[in-house]
C-alpha cells in the first residue's frame, strides 16, 4: 500500500523537470512523489490540507467509467480528485507505467 | 445546572453516531441562520447534570473556505463549550489529527475520541493509546461506537472534566521555535493595540492573520481597530518567518501542522497497512465495466422506492383526511364554518402530511446509502456527466427524487456538502418535472396530440410527453449556468471527495435520520404549508355571494330529474368559481396571459395549480361546469377540444407554463428550510414565473406554429 507514513518524508528535492509530471497524466496503479502543488490559493490551501504535500506519496487507484474523476490514494484514505483539479498536482513517479 | 459541550470532528469520523449514543431522540435540528449549515443539538443527563451536546458540521479543517467551517470556530468561540470532544476515525489518523492540531491552536479543553477501534485494526494500525495520550497531553479514549464501545468511558471522562476539574487543556507546543517566536511576536502585537477581542484567543487570532486567513484580517481591522500598521508589522514577520523557514507561512503552516502530527505518530502507532473489504467492494462498485450498470440498478431502485411505493401510503393518507373531514362535516351546519374546517384546515392538514412517505421512504435510503459509503461512490461514478452543468456528482440523488417529487429533492440537497453547489441544486429542482404534473400532461396530450407513430416506431404522444421532461432538464440546466456566471462568480470550489470505508449502518441511525428529518419538514415547512393552503381556501370561496346571473336556487327547485339537477349545480359552481377571487385574480392576470394565447379561465387554472399543480385539471373540470373530474377525464378531454383557446400550439404551451411555472406552494416553504432564508424561494418564483412566461411565450408565437403547424 502506498504512503505508509514515515517521519520527515517531506524532503524538498529541486524537481528535474524531465521526470516531472501531472498527477491526471498517471495511469492507475502507479505510485508518485508529490513535487509541488501549482494550484492557486483556495485549492492550494484546500489540497495541503487534505495532505497534498511535496515529498509525500501517494498512489492512483482508479479512473472512474467515465474517466473522470480519478480515485487515489493518499495517507491511507481515498479520495476522489477531478482531471481539472489534479492537474495542478506535480508528481514524480516511483511506481508503474 | 447545565453544561455545554461540542462534537468536532472530519466527516465520516463516525460523529452522528456517537451524537446519537450520547442523546438518543432528544435532539433538535435546525438551520444557523442566514446559511444551508445543518445545526444539530441534543442533551443527556449525567448524575444530575443536563449535558448539552452541541455536533458541530463535520470538517477537515478550521479555516475560513467554507461556511461549516467558519461557524464551527464561531461555535466554539463564541458559545464557549466546557470541552470540545474531538472525533477521530482511527483508521485514518493522519488526516484527522489535521483538525485536532488546529483545535489545539485554539487553546480549548478537548477530550480525543479514537472512533472505530475495529477499523483501524482490520487496517493494520496498532495504537498506543496511554503513549499517545500523554503526548497529547489530553484524554484519549478508544471507541466502537456502533457497538457502543468506550461510551461510558466517555461519559466518565466528561464527568471528570466537569465535576473534578480535570484539566484537559492542551499545553504541550509542538511546532519549531521559530515559528512559535515569530507567533507571539504578532500575538503581543494584537494583545497590546487590540480593543476589543470577543473572546477570540490571541494566540489563535496571530496563527490565522499570519496564515492570510481573510474572515480573522477583517474582524481585527473592523472590530479590534487595528490599524496598517499590524499589517506592515505582520508582513516583516511572515518575511522573516520565509526566510527563517524557507517557505510562505500559509502553506508552511499546512506542512508544519503535519509535520507535527508525523512526529506525534511516529512512536505511538504502528502502520503495516493490509487490504481491506472496502479495496475489495470498491474493485466492483467503481469498476470500469461494472460500475455504471451497478449505480443504474441502485438509483433504479432509488427512484421506484420513491415513485411507487410511497403511492399507497400517500393513498391511505389521502383517504383518511377526505373520510375525516366527511365524518367531522356530518356534525356541522353547511356553511362558511363547515367548509373552513372540511376544505382549509382538513385537507390542508391533509395536504402537508401527503408528503411524508416520499420524504422518509427516501430519507430511509439516503441513510442506508451515507452509512454504508455507497453515497459517495455513486457521485463518483456519474460525476462526469453532471460536470458540464457545473454541478457534481452529490447533485444526482436530489435530482433524480425530485422527478417523484421536489419536495423530498430539495431535502435530499443536505447531502451536498458545497453550498454553493447545494443552492445551485435547489435553484434547479423546480424545473424537474414532478409526478404531480404528469396528470395535466396526459389530459392535454390526450385532447390535442394524435395517436400516430412516427417513423414507424416512435409514438407521437409519448414523443411530446418526453419533451416536455427533457425541456425542463435543459432549462434547469440552464438555470445552473446562469446563477454560476452572473450570481455565485469568483472562486470555483473544487471537487475533493473523500470515499470512507464501507461500513454496516446502524438501524438507530437511519430511524433518527428520518425522524429529525420528518419533524424539521412539519415543524418548519407544514405550518406555512397550511398557512398557504387556508389563504388558498379563501381566494377559492370568497366572497360568498356574489351577483349571479341566474337564480339558482329556484331552478334547482324546478329541476326534474337528478341529471337536471346536476347540471345545474355544475353551472353554479362554475359560476361562483368565476365570481370568487381567485376568478377575479384570473381576469386580472388575462393581459399578461393573453401574449401565450390564454385567458382568464386558464388564469384560474394556473392559480389553482399553485395548489398543487395536479389541480389545474381539477379545475379545468370546474371551469366547464363538469363538476368533479374522475380519473376518467374523457368528457372534459371532448370539452377542451371544442374550445376555440384551444388549439395544439396553446395546449402545449399550457404544457409548458405548467412544468416551469412556480412549484407548488408546498415546496416554496422547504426552499426556505433549506436555504434558511425567505431570499430563496422569492428568487425561485420571480425566476421560475419570468423564464415560464418567456420559455411559453417563444414557443407559442414562434417555435410551436413552426413544429405542430
Amino acid at each position: 500500500m502506498a504512503s505508509a507514513p514515515h517521519v520527515a518524508t517531506f524532503v524538498k528535492t529541486v524537481p528535474k523537470e524531465e521526470k516531472m509530471l501531472c498527477l491526471k497524466e498517471c495511469t492507475e496503479g502507479s505510485v508518485v512523489k508529490i513535487l509541488k502543488v501549482e494550484a492557486k490559493e483556495t485549492l492550494k490551501k484546500r489540497l495541503m490540507e487534505l495532505g497534498f504535500l511535496p515529498g509525500r506519496h501517494l498512489k492512483v487507484i482508479r479512473n472512474a467509467p467515465l474517466k473522470d474523476p480519478i480515485e487515489i490514494e493518499i495517507m491511507g484514505y481515498l479520495l476522489a480528485i477531478r482531471k481539472s483539479e489534479a492537474e495542478y498536482i506535480l508528481v514524480e513517479k516511483i511506481k508503474g507505467r | 445546572m447545565e453544561i455545554k459541550i461540542a462534537l468536532a470532528g472530519n466527516p465520516n469520523s463516525g460523529k452522528s453516531t456517537i451524537f446519537n449514543a450520547l442523546t438518543g431522540a432528544k435532539q433538535k435540528v435546525g438551520n444557523y441562520p442566514g446559511v444551508t449549515v445543518e445545526r444539530k443539538e441534543g442533551f443527556f443527563k449525567l448524575n444530575g447534570l443536563k449535558v448539552r451536546v452541541i455536533d458541530l458540521p463535520g470538517t477537515y479543517s478550521l479555516s475560513y473556505y467554507s461556511p461549516e467551517e467558519m461557524i464551527a470556530r464561531r461555535v466554539i468561540v463564541e458559545e464557549k463549550p466546557e470541552v470540545v470532544i474531538n472525533i477521530i476515525d482511527a483508521s485514518n489518523l493522519e488526516r484527522n489529527f489535521y483538525l485536532t492540531m488546529q483545535l489545539f491552536e485554539l487553546g480549548v479543553p478537548i477530550i480525543i475520541v479514537l472512533n472505530m477501534m475495529d477499523d483501524a485494526n482490520k487496517k493494520g494500525i496498532k495504537i498506543n493509546v496511554d503513549k499517545l495520550s500523554q503526548k497529547l497531553g489530553v484524554p484519549v479514549i478508544p471507541m466502537i461506537a456502533h457497538k457502543g464501545k468506550g461510551l461510558e468511558n466517555l461519559k466518565k471522562t466528561i464527568e471528570k472534566v466537569i465535576k473534578d476539574h480535570l484539566d484537559t487543556l492542551p499545553k504541550n507546543s509542538f511546532y519549531p521555535e521559530e515559528l512559535l517566536a515569530e507567533v507571539k511576536k504578532v500575538e503581543s502585537f494584537i494583545v497590546q493595540k487590540a480593543q476589543n477581542l470577543s473572546g477570540y484567543p490571541p494566540k489563535w487570532l496571530a496563527i490565522k492573520a499570519l496564515e492570510g486567513d481573510e474572515e480573522v484580517l477583517s474582524f481585527l481591522k473592523k472590530k479590534a481597530k487595528l490599524n496598517d500598521d499590524f499589517l506592515t508589522f505582520l508582513s516583516e514577520v511572515k518575511k522573516r518567518l520565509s526566510e527563517k523557514l524557507g517557505d510562505d507561512p500559509e502553506p508552511l503552516l499546512a506542512e508544519i501542522r503535519y509535520q507535527t502530527i508525523q512526529k506525534i505518530l511516529f512512536d505511538t502507532v504502528e502502520w503495516n497497512f493490509r487490504k481491506t473489504l472496502t479495496d475489495r467492494i470498491d474493485s466492483i462498485v467503481c469498476h470500469r465495466f461494472f460500475g455504471l450498470p451497478i449505480f443504474i440498478l441502485i438509483m433504479t431502485i432509488v427512484f421506484q422506492a420513491v415513485y411507487n411505493w410511497s403511492t399507497p401510503f400517500m393513498d391511505i393518507i389521502d383517504n383518511f383526511f377526505t373520510w375525516l373531514g366527511e365524518y367531522i362535516g356530518n356534525f356541522l351546519n353547511e356553511g362558511l364554518l363547515k367548509s373552513l374546517i372540511v376544505d382549509g384546515i382538513i385537507s390542508g392538514v391533509g395536504g402537508v402530511l401527503v408528503f411524508l412517505p416520499q420524504i422518509l421512504i427516501l430519507f430511509f435510503l439516503i441513510s442506508l446509502l451515507e452509512d454504508t459509503g455507497y453515497m459517495p461512490r455513486a457521485a463518483f461514478v456519474v460525476d462526469r456527466l453532471l460536470k458540464p452543468l457545473g454541478l457534481n456528482g452529490k447533485s444526482f440523488v436530489p435530482l433524480l427524487s425530485s422527478f417523484a417529487c421536489n419536495i423530498p429533492g430539495i431535502m435530499a440537497t443536505r447531502t451536498i456538502e458545497n453550498h454553493k453547489q447545494r443552492l445551485l441544486t435547489i435553484l434547479a429542482i423546480p424545473f424537474i418535472s414532478c409526478s404531480a404534473r404528469l396528470p395535466v400532461y396526459t389530459l392535454l396530450i390526450a385532447a390535442f396530440i394524435p395517436q400516430k407513430k412516427i417513423w414507424g416506431f416512435l409514438n407521437l404522444q409519448g414523443l411530446v410527453l418526453l419533451s416536455i421532461y427533457l425541456t425542463g432538464i435543459l432549462i434547469a440546466a440552464l438555470t445552473v449556468f446562469f446563477f454560476r456566471t452572473f450570481i455565485f462568480r469568483g472562486k470555483s470550489s473544487p471537487f475533493l471527495m473523500e470515499l470512507p470505508p464501507y461500513r454496516f449502518p446502524t438501524f438507530k441511525n437511519i430511524f433518527l435520520q428520518m425522524w429529525n428529518r420528518s419533524v424539521l419538514y412539519i415543524r418548519k415547512a407544514g405550518t406555512l404549508i397550511l398557512a398557504i393552503s387556508i389563504i388558498m381556501w379563501t381566494l377559492f370561496t370568497f366572497p360568498t355571494n356574489p351577483k349571479l346571473s341566474k337564480d339558482y336556487q329556484t331552478l334547482k327547485l324546478q329541476a326534474k330529474d337528478e341529471k337536471i339537477l346536476n347540471q345545474i349545480e355544475n353551472e353554479e359552481a362554475a359560476e361562483r368559481l368565476a365570481k370568487s377571487y381567485a376568478g377575479r385574480f384570473g381576469h386580472l392576470i388575462e393581459p399578461i396571459l393573453k401574449p401565450l394565447g390564454f385567458d382568464w379561465r386558464l388564469g384560474i387554472a394556473l392559480t389553482s395549480a399553485f395548489a398543487a399543480k395536479e389541480v389545474l385539471v381539477a379545475t379545468l373540470g370546474q371551469i366547464y361546469a363538469l363538476g368533479e373530474v374522475t380519473d376518467d377525464n374523457s368528457s372534459l378531454v371532448e370539452k377542451i377540444r371544442k374550445d376555440p383557446i384551444f388549439n395544439p400550439v396553446t395546449a402545449t404551451g399550457l404544457m409548458l407554463f405548467s412544468l416551469l411555472m412556480m412549484p407548488c406552494m408546498a415546496t416554496l416553504p422547504v426552499i426556505r428550510l433549506e436555504t434558511g432564508s425567505f431570499r430563496w424561494p422569492i428568487v425561485v418564483v420571480v425566476w421560475t414565473l419570468s423564464m415560464a412566461w418567456l420559455i411559453t411565450f417563444f414557443w407559442v408565437r414562434f417555435l410551436g406554429p413552426l413544429v405542430l403547424g
